[in-house]
């Protein structure tokens, strides 16, 4: 079950429009190591985790994933809000606003569509949570990829605040693989999984 | 191997965290009701950030008591901090939308928080 909270994790307020810039940042909507996937990576893999520390980082992190997507959409919305035919030629952004017009649209930069591909769900925790370690840092280059591109102060405050939190997940995540560990025979981590040999 | 201070999460250790939970004095909500909308409303989102940040750790490390201390101090504030707002402004969660007393559905009225003057 979830409840709705009608703020922001953190607040997005966008004076300038900015088209070509928000082409760039949907990827951290739609794309390869996005929030959307980020999100469904690990509310999918939470159900078979035994141990109750991990289902819980699994959990809240994955929930807080996605306050960012929706913190990620408000950056996009706001970045092409009211653009006129004009400006949308201009920018490069007619090929997102023929299929979608300002509608937010989960795909990568690239335009291709988001998929359950980008991530992966494989019931078994030491593979699962290195996953989830790799993911946040693909996450965090991706936003120092971005904050490379972007000048507008507005735009890069809200994005810092995503590329911190993606380092605090790392963190958590490296500290549910330790606890994994220690459940496990430390001669062999791989002995059994958890997850299905009893 | 090494025990990890988060190891043990049944907490063998007594949780000698005698503090009153309850935390709801009377500064706290005076404090509150006195921000104008836009100081409550970063407060909110101060209070909360600091609620989803002790969280997490706690998941890893629940017998850690003085971050559960902090948990339940920043708990306290964001609980009261959105039933002030729900009551001044309009609610941020179904759970205070009681708190407005309304004559119409307050929820919609709002502007939403991607958009201008949300939150």
């Amino acid at each position: 079950m979830w409840n709705y909270e009608k703020r922001l994790q953190y607040p997005v307020k966008i004076t300038q429009t900015n088209p070509k810039i928000a082409k760039i940042i949907i990827s951290q909507f739609g794309g390869p190591d996005g929030e959307l996937a980020a999100s469904m990576r690990y509310l999918s893999q939470r159900y078979t985790m035994p141990y109750k520390e991990v289902t819980g980082t699994l959990t809240d992190i994955g929930t807080e994933e996605l306050a960012h997507m929706e913190m990620v959409c408000a950056i996009v919305y706001q970045l092409t809000k009211d653009l006129s035919p004009e400006e949308i030629e201009r920018s490069g952004f007619a090929p997102y606003y023929v299929d979608h017009t300002l509608a937010l649209w989960p795909q990568a930069a690239s335009g291709a569509p988001w998929t359950a591909t980008y991530f992966q769900s494989k019931g078994d925790p030491i593979t699962d949570l290195h996953e989830d370690l790799a993911a946040e840092q693909k996450a965090r280059t991706t936003y120092d990829n971005i904050l490379r591109l972007v000048k507008d102060p507005e735009v890069c405050d809200p994005i810092r605040f995503l590329r911190q939190r993606e380092i605090v997940h790392y963190q958590r995540f490296g500290e549910s693989l330790r606890i994994v560990q220690e459940k496990l025979d430390s001669k062999n981590f791989y002995a059994v999984n958890p997850e299905f040999d009893k | 191997m090494k025990n990890y201070p988060y190891s043990n999460s049944n907490c063998s250790v007594t949780n000698n965290n005698t503090q009153d939970c309850s935390l709801n004095n009377a500064s706290m909500k005076n404090m509150h009701r006195s921000m104008n909308r836009n100081q409550l409303m970063e407060h909110i989102n101060q209070v909360s950030f600091a609620v989803d940040e002790v969280k997490l750790y706690l998941d890893t490390h629940p017998c850690d008591s003085e971050a559960l201390a902090y948990f339940h101090e920043m708990s306290a504030h964001r609980n009261d901090a959105l039933k002030q707002y729900a009551s001044a402004y309009g609610p941020l969660t179904v759970d205070t939308a009681d708190y407005s007393c309304a004559e119409r559905w307050n929820w919609i009225n709002e502007p939403w928080p991607w958009q201008e003057g949300g939150c």
